[in-house]
């Protein structure tokens, strides 16, 4: 009797932690964003079923064949799959609490304070990610730099010739400009390494927003529901779960650190004037004195030395774009690693590291 | 009252009769039927001969009276029954991926929006379905690269260009100015050549992945599993049987499986607008742009063939005399397009992959685990 009681006790306990889980989640009050993806709870019914119906098969081939210790097993079991239910239920709240309040929450730390349009919607945390590494600014810089070095690479190229009968010299009068597009190839092979960084970045996030909650995690749920796959599930929905949590949140989170708050930790550097590079006169190669080319050639050596095109090119590439993006990834990773790790699941450090 | 031994025996009997059919059928696939058929015969006559072996120790132990052999004999009789029903299990499996349907899959756990590489193709089963994702994967990885050796050419030919302005006295000697305007974009074909390094890593990883399920297809380590029922049974050797179990396990049903996820998740990383989120540049079209799309959603790709006056197309890059003389340079295809589309197709084949290797190591150490040994993927992933 008292057992039973117990029993009936701890299923009451169990299904009054669901409803609440549901009431806490808001999920009712939560509307989609635009285009964003909606979590359809047949996505977690249909795993949740299917592991039932198998465990049920099981039990009924261990009470044909009289295995006992197969009972045990299989109630084992059961608990799993209900641990699955609820860790979905868990994911799905978590969702709501990421898009609906710590969104607002960062980006209420920014200096314009602005709440933004989404918020409160699903997907708003991956829009908001997306549109902040869209305004970087270092497409821009890549472009100006290709300019730069278009232009200065055509004035150096200018020389004058003279021949007669076959006979006579080329002298390229200009080409001490060509000193210059050494270091301007550099700024640019870090640049394109910001460029894709951030393209990278994006398709992760359109990655996410669209998959990581009907297909990953879903498809994670399923494999957590059976003991010979559970590792593999838990790895899906840590995997699926953080690229669509941690990373736009450590995204955001980064951005609001170097310049968000009221009072900022640093000036963010003005960002690069246009034609800040480019060289302001042509270089004439019939130009007999060498001080007129000395002079612009230093004249262009102090523009590109000039602090300030220093400081706002290495902020912006440097700091901004590529050590933001490995803080954010490293943050994510450590995070799926964890969540793996608490689902059950070992996700190999070597692994993660082929993926960074 | 209770359910009698002998009962017991006939279900066992009638569960694996059953069974049978469906096995049958998965001959039709990985599995031609010859191949297919080798195997089943091996599994059994491995079970046979193992259950032999057994029976004469067993009857060794009798003989003598050894308590060891006796005990070591019925504890081995249970593990071969025990691997041939793990065998019959994978089996079946292998043979639902040879009757399942991708048209039926991705209207179960797919989007509305299946891709659209699977469009005119809905009646192949899983495995054929793998393989035509990775073929796309290999055509746009190709595609790619033969847009970056394009562009490639096309800086070269522009850098090179130098153009003699005669404005002296021309009619006595050759006395001017010279000048390549389009030097600079020097810049442009280095980095170029580093996006092309990229590409090419992509496209490796797509032709080892292919490559790999060709491995899988063909049925290469279909005969662990014989292997690892005689080995299951050999002293201190069960771990082993048990590893060989996990890795045909996780090739067999998790790749072509994580493969299928690929496409679907593919389909939709360009962005599920109606603009197209990425331009690849490739002359007559772009084989492999299907990877991108969904049926009725994506619009993923837009291929340009043509600036207009130049095809994107390699063999168009010799310029005749007329052009050199007006200064008519083959146009580059855009820079940051180029990066951009090389950023999502280094994504799709190395990330993705990567991704695919650690649910597929979780898979392999928990079901080794299951069967008594621990195996170390990640050691397997470093060698390869």
């Amino acid at each position: 009797m008292i057992a039973e009681k117990t029993g009936a006790t701890r299923f009451m306990l169990f299904a009054s932690l669901i409803a609440a889980l549901f009431l806490l989640s808001g999920c009712t009050a939560m509307g989609v964003g635009q285009g964003a993806p909606f979590f359809d709870y047949t996505y977690l019914m249909y795993p949740l079923l299917a592991g039932i119906l198998i465990l049920a098969l099981a039990f009924m081939f261990s009470k044909i064949f009289n295995l006992q210790h197969w009972t045990a097993i299989i109630s084992d079991e059961l608990v799993q799959v209900l641990a699955t239910g609820l860790v979905a239920l868990c994911l799905f709240g978590m969702q709501v609490g990421v898009d609906g309040y710590l969104v607002n929450a960062f980006t209420a730390a920014t200096p314009t304070g602005t709440v933004p349009a989404c918020a409160g919607h699903i997907g708003c945390a991956n829009d908001i990610a997306y549109a902040q590494l869209s305004t970087t600014g270092v497409e821009t810089l890549l472009n100006d730099l290709h300019d730069a070095g278009s232009l200065i690479g055509t004035e150096a190229s200018k020389g004058i010739y003279c021949s007669m009968l076959g006979v006579g010299f080329t002298l390229t009068n200009c080409s001490q400009l060509n000193a210059f597009r050494g270091s301007l190839t550099s700024s640019s092979f870090a640049t394109m390494a910001g460029v894709l960084d951030i393209y990278a970045q994006q398709f992760l996030l359109t990655l996410a927003k669209n998959f990581s909650f009907t297909l990953i995690i879903p498809l994670g749920l399923f494999f957590r529901c059976f003991k010979l796959s559970r590792q593999a599930g838990g790895a899906l929905i840590a995997i699926g779960f953080g690229l669509y949590t941690a990373y736009p949140l450590a995204i955001i989170a980064g951005s609001s650190l170097l310049t968000g708050y009221a009072t900022p930790i640093m000036t963010e550097p003005a960002p690069l004037a246009p034609n800040a590079l480019k060289l302001t006169d042509h270089c004439d190669p019939y130009e007999m004195h060498s001080d007129v080319s000395r002079k612009q050639f230093d004249d262009y050596a102090s523009q590109l030395t000039d602090p300030n095109i220093a400081l706002s090119t290495t902020y912006l590439v440097i700091c901004k774009v590529i050590l933001m993006s490995i803080l954010a990834l490293i943050i994510t990773l450590g995070f799926i690693r964890m969540l793996a790790h608490l689902l059950g699941s070992e996700i190999d450090v070597s692994s993660l590291a082929r993926i960074s | 009252m209770g359910f009698g031994i002998p009962n017991r025996i006939a279900l066992l009997l009638l569960t694996l009769l059953a069974a049978a059919p469906s096995l049958l059928n998965a001959s039709g696939m990985v599995c031609n039927p010859a191949t297919f058929n080798d195997t089943l015969s091996f599994s059994a006559m491995a079970a046979i001969g193992t259950i032999a072996i057994i029976a004469v120790c067993y009857m060794f132990g009798e003989f003598f009276q050894n308590a060891r052999m006796l005990t070591w004999s019925k504890t081995e009789i249970l593990q071969v029954f025990m691997s041939l029903i793990i065998v019959l299990v994978i089996l079946q499996i292998m043979s639902s991926f040879c009757s399942f349907r991708i048209d039926e899959i991705s209207s179960i756990f797919i989007s509305s929006h299946p891709p659209a590489i699977y469009a005119n193709f809905g009646s192949e089963t899983m495995y054929d379905a793998a393989s035509i994702y990775l073929e796309n994967l290999m055509a746009i990885t190709s595609t790619n690269m033969q847009s970056l050796r394009y562009s490639l050419g096309a800086y070269e030919i522009r850098t090179t260009y130098t153009t003699y302005n005669c404005n002296m006295a021309c009619f006595l000697s050759l006395v001017g100015s010279n000048e390549a305007p389009h030097s600079g974009e020097s810049m442009q074909l280095a980095l170029t050549n580093n996006l092309l390094s990229t590409a090419t890593i992509a496209y490796l990883s797509a032709v080892f992945q292919y490559f790999t399920l060709q491995y899988i297809q063909s049925g290469v380590f279909i005969l662990f599993l014989p292997i690892a029922i005689v080995i299951r049974s050999a002293p201190f050797m069960r771990q082993f049987g048990g590893a060989l179990i996990a890795i045909f396990l996780s090739l067999y049903i998790m790749y072509p499986i994580m493969m299928i996820f690929n496409a679907s998740i593919a389909s939709g990383m360009a962005g599920t607008g109606t603009s197209p989120a990425i331009k690849i540049y490739h002359y007559p079209g772009c084989p492999g742009e299907n990877l991108f799309k969904q049926v009725g959603g994506s619009a993923g790709v837009d291929c340009k063939t043509t600036d207009g006056t130049y095809n994107y197309d390699e063999e168009d890059l010799s310029l005749s005399f007329g052009q050199l003389l007006t200064g008519s340079m083959p146009d580059p295809a855009p820079f940051t397009e180029q990066a951009r589309s090389s950023a999502l197709i280094f994504l799709v084949a190395v990330f993705l992959p990567a991704v695919d290797f650690l649910v597929i190591a979780a898979m392999a150490r928990g079901i080794s685990h299951m069967l008594g040994e621990e195996v170390d993927i990640s050691r397997l992933g470093q060698m390869v």
